[in-house]
């Protein structure tokens, strides 16, 4: 009884070490099996000049996933595979907002295709690495960990961006994050930099919304926002202050359009949206991933802070352009 | 079977030790020390910005935070003010925080965040402008801050993990990992520099925030680059633990820093001056002048003595010596060690404070050295000098010291000058050579510091 506890727990204790403990070959062996799927996109005419970026096969017919930048424009597009393979590619449909394009290899074949990881679970210090074409450099792999989680840097209509301190560079753009399980956790896109290259501050697309944004792409052709006609930001310390707000919570309204639903009712900007449809909104996050969820030409109750007062209003949802 | 087992256990047991990493090793650390590692906002009232900002790494440039494009629509929710932001850690529960100085200088108006997002107005406890440290206190009754511990950095070694929590261009809770790069790093700010170099992303904005090792202790505390465009090249640097705990213990008992003064120039010793001594290493440093009145003076050191160790501690650059003595008790007695006439001589001092060498020299009058002109010391830059101030120059001239007369201009103790008025400067004699050749009053010298070019402007 004693010796098959004692054999239960040894098993135990193995199977802990061996399912998370890294050894100095742990990623090696994970690039050796993830390299095929990750491919640099090449804009035709522009081979081996600036216009490289990455790209990662999302299913085996030959979806490939990449930035919407790193195609924008492009009349033919090639993808490069590690094995030395070029197809041609097309692109199949893209939304702006976040940065995303879908394309298509031409030709039939069964390619190798990576798994999404659940982003929402990630954990900010877990280690991550990015595999892409940065110069044009193909498959380079560089490692790092999730410095951060949910930020925004205003440069987008609608991002969400996990930041990471593997080195990412141009030409990274569209190429894969990956964490040690091998899943895809998110799109590398985008980089704080003074000088382009690298400061330890990348950003990529979490895999959520990047798989939702592609479902929506596969079976609509295109991402219908729907929106009141606002742009909000999370509430920082000097908001708070400015406004006289006594929380954190909610999302201020920093941008609105004209003639929209929003601007015709009367909404500001400074103003903080604080509940949707019934539903608390704790952040600029919050509120659009629940607006992802809206339909256009239906109808929302909207909670707005001003002035220490909340009021609700209803307003019409149309479509974010 | 049964003692097999237990020793397979043992085993597979030490195998995941403390030592052993997984996935989510510093994202479990992070969950523990972060909540100690605040943002800190310091306003100041006076709008004009001066010119020493201008060679920081962390210079006021940091503030416009790539975060502000976010709410660049909505002027009137954005705040006029002039402000920093940067990083700090507490280190007590009841809220003293570290940061750097130049994090808060100027500032009349202090602000921490913590991870929660609450935050605290913050006064400074005192600071120390060389060292580049600040003890903040939070204004708060609260006695459960989340406080985190030193490390020993003196056990810090190369090539060992770390992470470094802060605030890079607003991006608050910004975690980022590397190793300790080197060690005992001068990079010419002052002659008490003895930083650790990081490969872990140091940004502006983490000014002032914790390096921590993998037991989740303080290492270090973040605080400047070498960055061609301000941002992260992979070569941080931070104050080692130890050097910050002496430095906060004085703060919080006197406010300020008191270091050490043994009151000699001292002075490079090349291999045609040890040759000449017959030593057989450039190992010590020679004595070019004796303050009088100092400790030096009274313990009889001379000019011509090589000092080669302090307190039975070997003297192997120029720069060990004024950090040992800095960091002696003031009115303690110190052994130095000299060779004078090939016989090695063992002399105390009665180290005194830097604050009565002020009254010394104020008494004494500076003195002029052989090789010092206008109202600075040079020599000429040797091998040892350039891998100790890690400079990549083939030639020119350094500054050894500056006199106080001579501060007011842009010119430091570890300046690399190639150029006065145009004209290439090779060793201390070009230097001569054009300050003797022309009677212009006004001088432009073509400096190098810590990587950056300056051009100063001095007047004789």
């Amino acid at each position: 009884m004693m010796r098959k506890a004692l054999l239960t727990l040894i098993a135990i204790c193995l199977i802990s070490f061996q399912s998370s403990a890294l050894d100095r070959y742990t990623i090696t062996n994970l690039v050796k099996e993830l390299k095929p799927a990750v491919v640099t996109v090449e804009q035709s005419g522009t081979f081996g000049t600036s216009g490289v970026a990455s790209g990662v096969v999302v299913s085996s017919d030959g979806y490939v996933v990449t930035n919407y930048h790193a195609v924008e424009g492009a009349k033919s597009l090639r993808v490069k595979f590690s094995n030395k393979k070029v197809y041609d590619a097309t692109v199949v449909n893209y939304d702006e907002k976040t940065d995303l394009a879908v394309l298509k290899i031409g030709t039939y074949d069964a390619f190798p295709y990576v798994n999404f990881a659940n982003s929402d679970s990630v954990q900010v210090g877990e280690l991550v690495f990015a595999i892409g074409s940065p110069y044009g450099l193909e498959h380079s792999v560089s490692m790092g960990i999730i410095s951060g989680k949910n930020r925004q840097t205003g440069n987008y209509g609608y991002e969400d961006f996990l930041q990471t301190d593997a080195s990412i560079n141009p030409g990274n753009s569209g190429g894969p994050l990956f964490n040690l399980d091998g899943y895809l956790i998110g799109i590398n896109t985008a980089n704080l930099t003074q000088t382009g290259g690298s400061n330890g501050i990348g950003l990529a697309i979490p895999s959520n919304l990047v798989k939702r944004v592609i479902i929506q792409l596969q079976q609509k052709g295109s991402v219908k926002r729907a929106t009141i006609g606002v742009e909000v930001a999370d509430i920082n310390q000097e908001v708070k202050q400015l406004l006289g707000l006594s929380s954190y919570n909610g999302a201020v309204v920093h941008k609105l359009l004209a003639n929209s639903p929003a601007s015709n009712a009367g909404v500001v900007p400074g103003d903080v949206i604080v509940r949707l449809n019934g539903q608390e909104i704790r952040s600029s996050g919050q509120y659009n991933k629940q607006m992802e969820h809206s339909r256009v030409g239906s109808k929302v109750r909207v909670g707005i802070l001003r002035n220490g007062k909340v009021r609700t209003i209803v307003l019409h949802l149309v479509q974010d352009l | 079977m049964k003692k097999l087992s237990l020793i397979i256990l043992s085993l597979v047991i030490s195998l995941s030790n403390a030592n052993a990493l997984d996935r989510y090793t510093i994202a479990d650390l992070v969950d523990s020390i972060q909540p100690s590692v605040v943002n800190i906002k310091a306003e100041e009232s006076i709008k004009e910005q001066g010119d020493n900002y201008k060679n920081n790494p962390f210079s006021k440039e940091s503030k416009k935070s790539a975060l502000d494009n976010l709410h660049k629509a909505s002027k009137k929710i954005k705040s006029k003010s002039q402000f920093n932001i940067g990083s700090g850690v507490i280190i007590s529960a009841d809220g003293f925080v570290i940061t750097n100085y130049h994090v808060v200088e100027l500032s009349d108006k202090i602000t921490v965040t913590m991870t929660d997002n609450k935050f605290y107005p913050a006064n400074i406890v005192g600071f120390d402008q060389k060292s580049d440290l600040a003890l903040l206190k939070i204004q708060s009754d609260k006695v459960d801050f989340p406080v985190v511990n030193f490390a020993d950095s003196n056990t810090a070694r190369v090539g060992e993990m770390v992470i470094a929590i802060g605030n890079p261009y607003g991006l608050d809770g910004t975690v980022s990992t590397g190793i300790v790069s080197g060690r005992n790093r001068n990079i010419g700010t002052n002659i008490y520099d003895d930083f650790l170099q990081t490969d872990a992303s140091i940004n502006p904005g983490n000014s002032g925030g914790p390096l921590f090792n993998l037991d989740g202790d303080i290492v270090g505390i973040n605080t400047a680059i070498f960055s061609k465009a301000g941002g992260s090249n992979g070569i941080g640097f931070a104050i080692p633990a130890n050097t910050v705990q002496l430095i906060i213990q004085q703060l919080k008992d006197f406010g300020k820093v008191t270091r050490g003064w043994l009151g000699i120039q001292a002075q490079v010793l090349d291999q045609s001056a040890a040759s000449a001594l017959k030593l057989e290493t450039t190992n010590g440093v020679l004595v070019a002048d004796v303050t009088k009145g100092s400790p030096a003076d009274l313990a009889k050191i001379q000019n011509g003595d090589v000092i080669l160790a302090y307190n039975q501690t070997e003297i192997t650059s120029l720069f060990d010596l004024p950090k040992m003595v800095a960091k002696t008790l003031i009115n303690s007695q110190a052994v130095i060690t000299v060779l004078r006439a090939g016989e090695k001589i063992d002399l105390t001092a009665t180290i005194v404070s830097t604050d009565d060498a002020e009254k010394v020299e104020a008494e004494e009058g500076v003195k002029v050295l052989a090789n010092k002109f206008l109202g600075f010391a040079i020599t000429n830059l040797t091998d040892e000098i350039k891998k100790e101030l890690l400079i990549r120059e083939e030639s020119g001239v350094i500054i050894t010291n500056v006199d106080k007369s001579f501060r007011k201009f842009n010119v430091k103790t570890g300046d690399l000058i190639v150029q006065v008025d145009q004209q290439k400067v090779q060793t201390v004699e070009d230097f001569r050579q054009i300050i003797e050749g022309t009677t212009k009053k006004t001088l432009l010298l073509f400096i190098k510091r810590a990587g950056d070019s300056v051009f100063s402007v001095i007047e004789r």
